[in-house]
């Protein structure tokens, strides 16, 4: 079953899905994961009503990052990159005619999210980091929490399981969610990226290191010039795959050369925050972006 | 904040001051400190930089707790406790008849809101901590931070010279306020109660003592049943007192049993995080108090 209102724009050559609804400022949201991801086929559906609870107060983009949900895979092995996501997304919003926008990224998009506000800061007024261990220095635990994952992956029971130990309460994992990421994972082009990414291997050979290089130089613009835009971490307190720690060290990262740096904890929330605490999620960004 | 628009209200045979103005929610102010202290006279004027601004949106009280500012001290030696504060700001709240207050508390203010919480809930909608290392696990460093403190104690050098120390930015430390600590320090009555916690050392004896046995049963009670009430937690990531680290636990603590629990991390904000950042700090208390 298809997003309602779900919009596909040509992006140099790649068919790309996205969602717009509501007026005003605009607000961009990207979701997490990565393409040919075993674990769960993230795409726009992740950020469920919050599309709807964000278009009552701003303009909400939201995009399927390359090779992601409805959107055409990389056109060739050099683009399994993060960079080739982040210039994916870039060139979207410049093809939707977005000039100027609040970015907010969940997970692998917080990561994506802060880099395009180091890269182009004409673009962002300011940027929300939702629990992100891609954006964080150090590592993940997602390996240690994913082990053991029912086989096949992407069943629909599948990724149940993994959305379940992603979040603090399983009440989130909803049907219409599990619905739509059981289709696009079933999809020809979405098992494609799976044969890239670890049969052939672009996973260890190209994404990761590219990843790794990447965010090493981001960190370094960040603790450099600084990411001179108002900046908030939001996280889930009991998010298994990110640690208060390692994200303390993000924060302190971001907040030795920007002074408009905060830092949200929700309680009863894991990974999926803005799904376990949708209305605390709503509330704290619409006041966060109204005082950026 | 203009100090000659102080009120005072009889409180079981103790005068205590306090400031009302504005319409709308209810948000009532509990600055830090404590009587006798030789550091700082904390009063209600701590919120200088806040009160006006808030009483454009809500009804906004700041009141002196029992023996600070211009209210009344204990009426006797065994009275110098912690204990003596909450019923006193417990009684407050009945004799003015406040319901639905969302109690706001600062350093040893947010231990008391925290206590009112347990203890009262009844005229409490919600309960807002800010930056303390009275209500949080382990010790302050306030004895460490503080043991260069010039005298003669309590001049507007000496007082100065702590509130910077406690500070991010000493910008925030500002003449008006500083003028209203050193008219604090001067009353008699204060120095009263200095005399009583420093020289006869009620300090030692009777107020430390029965705060921790006090505390100890507060975190019984956090653990076992919770707040009952929705918590917002506020810290200063440059705190040199109450350390970031400390606020962690205390918000594991409290997010055990509560549900409505939330934290909220300020850059470039040392102990007093509402005057460093007094309109993002308003927004953020009003937000959350319009959205309960």
């Amino acid at each position: 079953m298809s997003l309602q209102g779900e919009k596909f724009v040509d992006v140099d050559g790649l068919r790309t899905r996205y969602w717009e609804g509501g007026s005003g400022e605009v607000v961009v949201l990207v979701h997490g994961g990565n393409f040919g991801a075993t674990t769960s086929a993230d795409a726009i559906e992740d950020w469920g009503d919050t599309l709807h609870d964000f278009s009552q107060w701003c303009r909400v983009v939201a995009i399927d990052k390359l090779g992601q949900g409805y959107t055409d895979n990389p056109k060739n092995d050099e683009d399994y990159t993060m960079d080739a996501v982040v210039q994916h997304v870039y060139k979207t919003l410049k093809t939707i005619g977005v000039e100027n926008a609040h970015l907010i990224g969940h997970s692998r998009g917080g990561y994506l999210t802060c880099r395009l506000t180091v890269e182009h800061p004409e673009l962002v007024q300011s940027c929300v980091i939702v629990s992100s261990n891609t954006c964080a220095p150090g590592t993940g635990t997602n390996e240690m929490v994913f082990t053991n994952n029912p086989q096949p992956p992407l069943t629909r029971e599948g990724q149940r399981w993994v959305l379940e130990r992603y979040s603090y309460s399983p009440e989130c994992v909803t049907d219409d969610w599990l619905d739509a990421l059981t289709d696009i994972a079933q999809q020809q082009k979405y098992a494609e990226t799976i044969d890239k990414m670890i049969n052939q291997g672009l996973m260890w050979s190209r994404f990761l290191p590219g990843l790794q290089s990447d965010k090493e130089e981001m960190f370094r613009v960040l603790s450099g010039r600084g990411i001179q835009r108002p900046v908030m971490l939001a996280w889930g307190n009991e998010d298994l795959t990110v640690s208060h720690t390692q994200t303390l060290e993000l924060y302190k990262i971001l907040a030795a050369k920007e002074r408009r740096c905060r830092w949200q904890i929700f309680n009863q929330a894991g990974h999926f925050c803005f799904r376990e605490q949708r209305k605390r999620f709503n509330e704290v960004v619409q006041s966060f972006i109204a005082s950026a | 904040m203009d100090f000659s628009q102080a009120k005072f209200v009889d409180v079981d045979g103790i005068r205590t001051r306090y400031f009302d103005a504005g319409e709308g929610e209810l948000v009532v102010l509990f600055h830090g400190g404590n009587f006798g202290s030789a550091h700082g006279a904390d009063c209600a004027a701590d919120w200088n930089l806040n009160f006006d601004a808030l009483s454009k949106e809500c009804r906004v009280i700041a009141v002196d707790k029992i023996g600070q500012g211009y209210t009344d001290n204990p009426k006797t030696d065994d009275a110098y406790t912690m204990e003596s504060v909450v019923n006193h700001a417990l009684r407050f709240l009945e004799v003015l008849d406040l319901n639905d207050c969302n109690i706001v508390g600062h350093s040893r203010g947010a231990y008391l809101t925290c206590r009112m919480t347990l203890e009262e809930p009844s005229r409490i909608k919600s309960n807002i901590m800010v930056d303390t290392a009275t209500l949080g696990p382990g010790q302050g460093r306030n004895h460490i931070v503080f043991a260069d403190t010039p005298k003669p104690y309590l001049s507007r050098d000496s007082q100065r010279w702590v509130m910077e120390k406690y500070s991010y930015n000493p910008k925030c430390v500002t003449d008006d306020w500083l003028d209203e600590l050193v008219r604090v320090a001067e009353l008699p009555k204060y120095k009263t109660s200095v005399e009583k916690m420093e020289y006869q050392s009620l300090d030692q004896k009777v107020f430390l003592p029965s705060h921790g046995r006090q505390k100890v049963e507060t975190y019984d009670w956090l653990m076992d049943r919770g707040t009952g009430r929705p918590n917002l937690l506020i810290w200063g990531l440059n705190d040199p007192t109450a350390t970031l680290d400390q606020g962690f636990v205390l918000f594991d603590m409290i997010a055990h049993k509560e549900p409505r629990t939330d934290m909220h991390v300020f850059n470039e904000a040392g102990h007093f995080t509402y005057r460093e950042h007094p309109e993002a700090f308003n927004r953020l208390v009003l937000d959350y108090v319009n959205n309960l």
